[in-house]
């Protein structure tokens, strides 16, 4: 008998409600098996591949109950030792759905294993059915029967197989999407942990930054580790030399009073047996992860101290040493105690020992600057940006260094903006002079080129514009300014230099080259300068990096030799940017202390990889930034320029309504996860908001139907949570070179 | 980064011709209205609107198509839409219905005969 199309379609709706309801697929596939019964089939059975390649049965449904005992035993094994491979083998085997449009006896006994079998597989009573495999990402893992039986009379025909395959093929996502469920949730719990590390170090290192009174300083910095991550922090300080002195002693309030009495027993200094001195002396952390004598130790001469320690009672310790350029000047020391019942685990470690070198700078800088050098260090410090934007498949690292005590700071900056319409800009200068005046002007510099580039003007022109600003208007004064675009989706850059040091690109293959087109004069050196943009394209995987001359220039050596330097460190780049800036900084002085300021920025252009995950604030303005980053994507997935367009307009549409869905007082996100398997494009876009009509007069609810003629399979799932849209596009490049589109 | 979109604005005899260049999305598309209606002067017969070489144009684009008809016609004038055939922009266009409302031409010249014959 023929199954109507409407009411297929009807079915199929219903049915991918029940898959879109839960992540549990065993109760979905249930659901779907009684959905199919009796309406489509007398019979309906989904079984999944274990990993020995048995069937299991997950779902079974009969409109006559009482013989499902019966079904159950001839399901679930699939036997090869037949004369001719039953339809679920073959559908397994071959990925497509089988019909067998009419049975008879005999046909039982063909794929039957022997004749108890056929025995059991005749006395089923089936008549017609058809076997689809259960296919999630290119690999089938079961199979789905539908089976009409002998009383109902009805025979299932071939213009019925797709939609079988189509069910399978949805059910079939709903095990995946369990299991993806479960993989994200256990990554998430991995990243949560991760992310409580990086606030503490975010907060401390922002509480490093305000500058208080220094002791002050270095206690709220403490308190930022305790309780987040330890219960006891202690800093001694070698101040003055010969003799520590302890600044901090912090922990949960519950301790506090034995934390205070601690600050009196700061360590003897020639204590050899000291782990604080050990630290001191060789520049090198301890970590103790399981103490258990809680005495202070044979070192401990005081009744008291022994009495405090006891009473403190630490569970892990860690001892981290505080270097700076004139080498360890304190020990901070971390532990956790029978307040929290905690141990230090290696990360913990890893951030106490990070925040220890943070400690480090902080003192150091407190102990160099004041007076007028703070001032213009202060100054010029709130030009540079805070922090650097974050844009999928770009990263980058920046680092400022002033020059030694008793120089002035002069006037270096940079700084990485982006801009309307979707590029980036990235910039490198330094302004003639020292001091407030100098870090004053790099200011005016820096402000006049925003307002440029924002009025979408290119490299080469903005710094015309800036070289006319220097020379007829402004304070007398000469600056150099390498100024570059970088387009995020291509990897190209347009790049004009004002007399600065020639950037250097270091290729992912082991290659570093300098940047020398594009080269002229500094702004306000010359009248009416000509500025020449150059244009190159960054590979994946290579790095642009600019620099100050304050970074590789040594009055004891020609330029030349320091910049080859720099560019010999960059034949093979850190993985890290941030390791790599810093290297920069040690390769280019090589130990010495600066006589000059030195900035160094490094900007990666990378892969974005086959799985895409954006947590995008729900504002329209971040809409054209995401579609370039979209279209890059698409490129790297092997989307050809037409579909990649269409996919893109689909997803626009889709985070078009994620953003209008945000409403209320607080400031709403939208996730963005787009994945390529075998040339099957996925993009889920989920916000914790309502599907609903689009707000805006110009929209009027178009968006359904434009995401649903460019892609080849639209979702919609709204539930209290939000709403998830599954967009799903095969690849035209993939479904011929496969030669098969499952 | 919002998107940016540029009203490219030329003029045959009596017809201006509007290119819409760059990107058009909800951030912006109440402008490109604005933009567009305000290169339609009242002494011009009507205004051809190339579309062929936008880069971006979603259906929040075409409501504002939609939204330009509306007023040209509103005001006795003529509007046609130069799209090229195989574009996925064409299709759009069908999809959301503007071919119903004005003619959607593969080329310029072939626009600027339809308003000809208008």
């Amino acid at each position: 008998m023929e199954l109507a199309r409407e009411r297929w379609l009807a079915f199929l709706a219903r049915a991918s409600q029940e898959l879109a309801s839960s992540l549990d697929f065993g109760q979905t596939f249930q659901s779907i098996a009684s959905l199919a019964v009796p309406e489509l089939a007398d019979a309906c059975a989904l079984e999944l591949q274990d990993d020995e390649g048995h069937l299991q049965h997950v779902a079974l449904s009969h409109y006559d109950e009482s013989t499902l005992p019966q079904w159950r035993q001839v399901l679930g094994r699939v036997y090869t030792n037949s004369a001719r491979p039953g339809p679920r083998r073959q559908a397994l085997a071959t990925g497509r759905g089988q019909l067998i449009a009419d049975t008879d006896d005999a046909y039982w006994r063909d794929v039957a294993a022997d004749e108890e079998h056929a025995q059991q597989l005749i006395g089923l009573g089936i008549t017609s059915l058809i076997a689809a495999p259960l296919t999630a990402r290119g690999r089938t893992i079961g199979v789905m029967t539908v089976a009409f039986v002998r009383e109902s009379g009805r025979r299932y025909r071939a213009e019925d197989i797709p939609v079988v395959e189509d069910l399978a093929r949805r059910s079939a996502l709903a095990v995946d999407n369990a299991r993806l469920y479960q993989a994200e949730r256990e990554a998430r719990a991995a990243s949560d942990a991760a992310r409580h590390r990086l606030a503490v170090l975010v907060e401390a290192s922002r509480v490093l930054s305000t500058s208080l009174d220094f002791d002050t300083t270095l206690s709220n910095v403490a308190r930022v580790l305790v309780p987040a991550v330890a219960d006891h922090v202690v800093v001694d300080l070698v101040e003055p030399p010969g003799r520590f002195r302890r600044v901090v002693s912090v922990a949960r309030p519950e301790q506090a009073s034995i934390a205070d009495e601690l600050l009196e027993f700061p360590p003897a200094i020639d204590d050899d047996d000291h782990f604080v001195v050990r630290v001191l002396r060789s520049g090198a952390s301890v970590y103790v992860p399981n103490i258990r004598n809680r005495d202070g130790g044979p070192t401990i001469q005081e009744a008291r101290h022994n009495e405090l320690i006891r009473k403190l009672s630490v569970t892990s310790t860690v001892m981290a040493p505080l270097i700076s350029h004139e080498g360890t000047i304190g020990v901070l020391t971390a532990s956790t105690t029978v307040a929290s019942d905690r141990h230090f685990t290696a990360d913990d470690v890893t951030l106490i020992e990070d925040l220890a070198n943070r400690v480090a700078v902080a003192v150091e800088h407190a102990r160099l600057y004041s007076g007028q050098r703070d001032v213009a260090l202060t100054l010029q410090r709130s030009l540079l940006p805070v922090a650097l934007p974050v844009i999928p498949g770009i990263s980058t690292a920046a680092r400022y260094e002033p020059a030694a005590p008793g120089v002035e700071v002069g006037g270096d900056w940079y700084d990485v903006i982006p801009l309307p319409g979707g590029l980036l800009a990235v910039a490198m200068g330094d302004v003639e002079g020292r001091g407030v005046p100098a870090a004053a002007r790099m200011g005016q510099l820096r402000n006049a080129m925003l307002a440029y580039a924002a009025e979408g003007r290119g490299p080469a022109e903005i710094l015309s514009r800036l070289d006319r600003l220097l020379s007829e208007h402004g304070p007398r004064g000469m600056a150099t300014l390498v100024l570059a675009t970088l387009d995020p989706e291509t990897g190209l850059v347009r790049l004009a230099n004002a007399g600065h040091p020639p950037p250097i690109v270091a290729g992912a293959a082991g290659r570093a080259r300098f940047v020398e087109g594009g080269l002229s004069a500094p702004l306000g050196a010359l009248e009416r300068t000509r500025y020449r943009d150059t244009e190159f394209t960054l590979d994946a995987g290579s790095t642009l990096v600019m620099f100050t001359d304050g970074v590789f220039e040594d009055r004891s050596e020609p330029a030349d030799l320091g910049l080859e330097r720099l560019r010999e460190a960059l034949v093979r780049p850190a993985n890290d940017l941030g390791l790599l800036v810093d290297g920069l900084l040690r390769a280019g002085r090589r130990g010495r202390r600066p006589a000059d300021d030195a900035a160094v920025l490094a900007l990666r252009f990378e892969s974005l990889g086959r799985r895409l995950e954006l947590t995008l604030p729900a504002d329209g303005h971040i809409l054209a930034s995401l579609r370039a980053t979209l279209r890059r994507w698409l490129t790297e997935a092997g989307a050809a320029a037409e579909e990649g367009y269409e996919i893109v307009l689909a997803a626009g549409e889709a985070c078009a309504n994620a953003v209008e869905h945000a409403y209320g007082p607080w400031p709403s996100q939208f996730e963005v996860t787009a994945t390529v398997d075998d040339g099957l494009v996925q993009i889920i876009v989920a916000d914790r908001g309502r599907w609903r009509t689009a707000r805006s007069d110009l929209r009027r609810g178009r968006g359904r139907a434009v995401m649903e003629a460019f892609v080849d399979r639209v979702d919609v799932t709204t539930s209290d949570l939000g709403t998830i849209v599954t967009l799903v596009r095969q690849l035209a490049a993939h479904r011929t070179a496969s030669g098969a589109d499952v | 980064m919002a998107a940016i979109a540029r009203v490219d604005v030329t003029r045959k005899d009596a017809i201006v011709i509007a290119a819409l260049m760059g990107e058009v999305d909800l951030t912006n598309a109440a402008e490109v209205v604005d933009d567009l209606l305000g290169a339609v002067t009242n002494d011009v017969a009507g205004v051809v609107v190339d579309v062929s070489q936008t880069r971006y144009l979603d259906s929040t684009g075409v409501g504002a198509l939609f939204e330009a008809v509306r007023r040209v016609h509103g005001r006795g004038q003529a509007m046609a839409v130069v799209a090229s055939d195989t574009a996925p922009t064409r299709r759009l266009l069908a999809i959301t219905g503007l071919d119903n409302m004005v003619p959607i031409c593969p080329s310029l010249e072939l626009a600027l005969a339809a308003m000809g014959g208008l």
